[in-house]
């Protein structure tokens, strides 16, 4: 039992090296070809507006790395979903949580930090470009903002419900993880909804009628807006938490 | 040494399909596990390998249980299924990536088998044929040194000289701490090979006993007479019949046929394992 939670740095970083290896190919073509259409619209950007911002590489990254990600996580485990490569893959000496971290750490803070990388090093294209070609200066591009922290959060979080989505389905992991998303939200909203009415449904109709007194006191209205940012960063951590904490019992019932 | 106690297994909820199955495996031994069609052998080694879990029982090297699937436990054991893909990489990238996790994989043994399946240079896995990708498998396998190696239907794919080079390379990659187990229904392939025989059907066990005292207990013959008492077992062939029979003192020691062997265990096991026990 000891033995399951133990972490091997090595062995997290040969699982890591692993992945990169057997996946080389895919990484090349999908990086190769994303790199290639953002360094042609920057290449426009800069020559039609003469001059590139922070918010020009991250309207760009932003939404290729978050979906990109978000699609590359869900095949993250794809050699456990296949039956043929399965086998060597669950028999390969490492622990289920070693197994785990690995695979998410390369799906999401290597993966945003490449990202980061990349970022600059366009941007230390682009300066290069601007001052030989365009005698303009670009400016050093800023990824530490809070709307880019903001970014980062929103990335771990989802990043954490479709990395269990990459374990519990076994095929067209990415879509069946929107649609069980989807179902299990409209579910929850539908009987939210439905307990609300019930419980609440004298409340209601005094609204209803015109009838405010109570309105204004309700527990809905009591808590200022500057205390739900921190509440909402609380909640989500322990969701992600949790789904990462789903992920594992996942990875360790699978058999072939 | 491996151990099996008790061990069952379900598909289904309500229909067994192994019951009570005890087995132990001894270190320094190839055992041949034998059973026909959809008797459960790959099932088995997938049990014991830790890919499936019992409904109950246990199955462990030196205790450790398998379905722990702890890295001691998966250090000790490798499984070469009959059938799997390799990634597309070239044959020393995968030896790269994933010989680190076995601490007493040895490349020059490995070399050494390479060379031997006639396996040369650097190809991608993706190009070998499935034959090729076979004997690559088997050879990253055996390479590895771990204590046990499970091997499911591994003559298939194999060409003729193959199938030779793999007796030669697995008889001498063992060694009185590895346990070699071979999943087969191709018997004449591997009659050689093994010195041990178990024999599966019906979600339980058989026969299991060595190649020795099977030869120190029976003979196989060729007889005319349908009526020898010493006849276990028979089966019409030209000019007679291909027999099992209870060896004499006196009788000489002949080579195991080990297909006649199985198909005896299978309309009678009961008889054999008896004669056996009391020898």
């Amino acid at each position: 039992m000891k033995e399951a939670f133990s972490i091997n740095l090595p062995t997290i970083f040969a699982l890591i090296k692993r992945q990169i290896v057997i996946n080389k190919n895919a990484f090349l073509i999908t990086n190769g070809a994303i790199i290639a259409f953002i360094f042609v619209i920057l290449c426009v950007e800069l020559f039609v507006q003469g001059h590139l911002t922070t918010q020009s590489y991250t309207d760009l990254i932003f939404p290729v790395v978050f979906i990109g990600g978000l699609i590359y996580t869900s095949t993250i485990f794809g050699e456990l979903n296949k039956p043929l490569k399965s086998m060597f893959y669950i028999m390969l000496p490492a622990t289920i949580l070693e197994k785990l971290l690995a695979s998410w750490a390369l799906s999401s803070i290597l993966l945003l930090l490449s990202s980061i990388l990349l970022t600059y090093i366009l941007n230390l294209v682009f300066i290069v470009i601007g001052m030989s070609f365009l005698s303009t200066d670009v400016m050093v591009v800023n990824l530490f903002t809070s709307d880019a922290l903001e970014f980062y959060t929103a990335y771990l979080f989802l990043h954490s419900l479709f990395f269990m989505g990459a374990v519990a389905f076994k095929r067209l992991n990415f879509f069946k993880t929107i649609l069980a998303t989807f179902i299990f939200l409209f579910s929850f909203a539908m009987i939210t909804a439905a307990s609300t009415f019930i419980i609440f449904s004298d409340f209601l109709k005094n609204i209803v009628n015109g009838n405010m007194n109570n309105f204004e006191n309700s527990i809905f209205l009591s808590q200022g807006p500057e205390s739900g940012g921190i509440y909402s960063y609380l909640i989500f951590s322990a969701i992600g938490l949790c789904l990462i904490l789903i992920s594992y019992f996942k990875l360790r019932e699978r058999q072939v | 040494m491996f151990e099996i106690k008790e061990l069952e297994f379900s598909y289904k909820k309500h229909r067994k399909f192994f019951s009570g199955i005890n087995l132990q495996l001894e270190a320094g031994r190839i055992y041949g596990l034998l059973g026909k069609n959809g008797a459960g052998k790959s099932t088995l080694l997938k049990i014991m390998s830790g890919l499936l879990y019992p409904k109950s029982g246990t199955c462990s090297i030196s205790q450790v249980s398998s379905a722990e699937r702890n890295v001691r436990f998966l250090q000790d054991i490798f499984i070469i299924p009959e059938e799997f893909e390799m990634p597309s990489i070239k044959m020393n990238q995968f030896v790269s990536v994933n010989s680190v996790f076995y601490p007493r994989f040895d490349n020059a043994q490995f070399q050494k088998y390479l060379a031997e399946f006639e396996l040369q240079g650097n190809e991608m896995l993706q190009s070998l044929s499935f034959g090729q990708r076979k004997k690559f498998f088997i050879a990253f396998a055996l390479a590895t040194n771990t204590r046990i190696v499970l091997m499911d239907e591994p003559t298939n794919g194999l060409d003729i000289p193959s199938k030779s080079q793999f007796r030669k390379i697995v008889t001498s990659a063992l060694d009185d701490n590895r346990i070699f187990l071979i999943s087969t229904h191709q018997v004449r392939d591997l009659s050689q090979l093994i010195d041990h025989i178990i024999v599966l059907d019906n979600g339980s066990i058989l026969f299991s006993h060595s190649t020795y005292s099977i030869s120190e207990a029976l003979t196989f013959c060729h007889v005319k007479d349908e009526l020898n008492d010493k006849v276990l077992y028979k089966e019409q062939v030209l000019g007679g019949f291909s027999a099992v029979c209870k060896k004499s003192v006196d009788d000489i020691e002949t080579e195991i046929d080990t297909e006649l062997l199985f198909n005896a265990i299978i309309a009678n096991h009961m008889i054999l394992n008896d004669v056996l026990r009391k020898w």
